[in-house]
């Protein structure tokens, strides 16, 4: 069985409105009135393999932070089945919150400033069932492998917010567990604290760990993801491998900026069996498919009906997906 | 991967829990200065009230009787409001959900941080009688029954902690999210009125004298009175009388508390609000 399997589940949150109306508040408790909720999550189905990273998509407010706490047995879903270790979620709840480990952005908070990094972490080492005999020789295995061995003296108040999050990887690190939750580790860090965090994650891959990964850095996901689920406003859009979902809208795009675009030439460039998709911009076509060998056809094509001003051509990326599937209604779409 | 620790583990955390408040502890040093400032200054005054009220009828000298309210005062409070206050850091510093993902859980968590809270409670009360006796000649007799004030604390720090968990309920069952909420807040401040902390309630009005006679403090600062400055023993009735309320408001108070704080983490379970930010 995969270390997550989760099926249907649903979460919904109670709108809360500004001040105290006493009037509504009664009549809800009476169930007079129904009260309003958010749905965070709707019918979200996956499973991930061991050692697999699974990466899960979304702008802010997609549910991923949800998903990623469901996923740790801290909150509970409406609706819907999941099994993480092999623990019902409902039943099992304590032993799944001990089977996982979960990272979250900013979750340095959760460090005293005026203890040192040695301090904070002997803690939480005791916390996790370290004996006191061997709490320090863990606390610096993992301080060296997150490279702040040579700080361990020094206070959280004066490390950086890269620094800080390497500490908190490093609490995360002192107990071994087969499933990392990470939300969004690398947001509001250094470059070089981002890249050592995504190193970090191949390493747990290449050690046998199950990683989900929350992010809205579409790169970075395109770059770690054997997987990805594209969330958006509580519901999957895209679930599939992270090639499979890149190549769904064509290998390359060509943007070409053109002084008008005319049905004729639509129908000119739809026409070309290389051409998988266009997309339609004001005065911009996006052209996808397998262009790099077509370019000069295209081109052409182009100049027979309109006067072009500008020409772009790159290999599709996670980032051209993403955009597509959550703007998707809002842009006029000609498929082929 | 650990589902759970062993009594030796537990015992562990809270030795590192209290190595860590010791540490931040004397980290802020001019803090605590001030608050044994304003300790000594609080025990001034009450010696200054006492020129004036001197004796009163039953307990002897008054400035004897309200120093011993005012140690088991720092009992009282410390049970009312940890539970709380500890909810209130715990949610705001992530460390809740941190909490429920360790093997510790939180009855270890907030163990460690009731024993602490209670030895710095001592080291006030102790203050208190040190600075009663040496400094102002308050006189306590420390019969050979004075023993018996241990179980009639225990007791009654049992039955505040029913109390105290209610209180700390209601910041996920009500969404009592600020510093205070209306149960212990109330119980905590009424006891200052009508427990007997600084003077005995029988010169409450009647009506007021009935809220004095649901609270267990009422009756356990009389009993710790009534062994210390009147020599009573166990083998007095109103002292046997005493430990049969205070049990009985155990038993009801601490399960009840219980029952309410893990139906306080469920609603948060289920609302998403085990932390601050989501």
């Amino acid at each position: 069985m995969n270390p997550i399997e989760i099926e249907n589940i649903t979460k919904k949150y109670r709108v809360r409105e500004k001040g105290f109306n006493w009037k509504k508040n009664l009549k809800q408790l009476l169930k007079i009135e129904k009260q309003d909720y958010l749905t965070a999550l709707n019918k979200v189905s996956f499973s991930v393999k061991k050692g697999e990273i699974f990466g899960i998509l979304g702008p802010n407010g997609a549910g991923k932070t949800t998903l990623i706490k469901i996923l740790a047995g801290l909150l509970l879903p409406e609706e819907g089945k999941a099994a993480i270790n092999n623990y019902d979620l409902i039943k099992d709840r304590e032993k799944i919150r001990t089977s996982v480990n979960i990272l979250m952005s900013g979750g340095w908070i959760i460090f005293d400033y005026k203890l040192s990094i040695y301090n904070n972490l002997k803690f939480w080492g005791v916390a996790e069932g370290l004996r006191l005999g061997e709490v320090k020789e863990r606390i610096e295995e993992v301080l060296k492998i997150v490279g702040l061995h040579e700080k361990k003296d020094d206070f959280p108040e004066n490390l950086s917010a890269g620094l800080r999050q390497k500490m908190n990887l490093a609490r995360c690190l002192l107990s071994d567990r087969p499933v990392y939750l990470l939300d969004e580790p690398t947001s509001n860090i250094d470059p070089y604290s981002a890249e050592f965090i995504r190193k970090f994650i191949k390493e747990m891959k290449k050690n046998g760990k199950t990683v989900v990964l929350a992010t809205h850095n579409l790169w970075e996901a395109e770059m770690l993801c054997d997987k990805i689920a594209i969330l958006n406003r509580g519901n999957i859009l895209a679930l599939d491998e992270t090639k499979a979902i890149k190549e769904r809208i064509g290998k390359e795009i060509l943007t070409v900026e053109l002084e008008k675009i005319t049905p004729g030439l639509i129908r000119g460039i739809s026409s070309f069996g290389f051409v998988e998709k266009i997309v339609e911009e004001k005065n911009i076509l996006k052209i996808y498919g397998n262009i790099k060998r077509n370019m000069p056809t295209l081109i052409d094509t182009c100049r027979k009906y309109t006067n072009i001003t500008g020409v772009d051509m790159k290999e599709s990326s996670l980032n051209d997906v993403f955009l597509q599937l959550i703007t998707e209604k809002e842009k006029t779409m000609v498929m082929k | 991967m650990k589902h759970a620790l062993s009594f030796m583990e537990k015992l562990g955390v809270m030795w590192v829990y209290l190595g860590r408040r010791a540490r931040l502890w004397f980290r802020f040093k001019i803090s605590f200065v001030f608050s044994f400032i304003a300790m000594f200054v609080t025990i001034a005054i009450f010696y200054f009230i006492n020129v004036f009220v001197g004796e009163i009828p039953e307990y002897g000298n008054y400035f004897t009787f309200v120093l011993i309210g005012l140690a088991i005062n720092q009992y009282m409070q410390t049970t009312l409001n940890t539970y709380l206050g500890t909810m209130h850091n715990m949610y705001w510093s992530n460390w809740l959900e941190i909490i429920l993902t360790s093997p510790m859980r939180l009855k270890t968590f907030f163990s460690s941080v009731m024993t602490w809270t209670y030895l710095y409670a001592t080291m006030n009360v102790a203050f208190y009688f040190v600075i009663g006796i040496f400094v102002f000649g308050a006189k306590f007799t420390f019969p050979a029954t004075a023993w018996i004030v241990i179980p009639i604390l225990i007791l009654l720090i049992i039955s505040l902690s029913g109390i105290g968990l209610i209180s700390a309920s209601m910041f996920m069952l009500a969404n009592a999210k600020g510093d205070i909420e209306p149960i212990g807040w109330g119980v905590a401040t009424l006891s200052g009125l009508v427990a007997g902390v600084y003077f005995p309630p029988k010169y409450l009005p009647a009506p007021v004298q009935l809220i004095s006679k649901i609270l267990p403090q009422t009756y356990a600062i009389d009993a710790i009175r009534r062994i210390l400055l009147n020599n009573e023993s166990i083998s007095s009735p109103s002292i046997q009388l005493t430990i049969i309320y205070l049990i009985v408001f155990s038993i009801i108070l601490l399960p009840l508390g219980m029952f309410m704080f893990n139906a306080g983490i469920r609603k948060a379970e289920k609302e998403g609000t085990l932390a601050r930010w989501m």
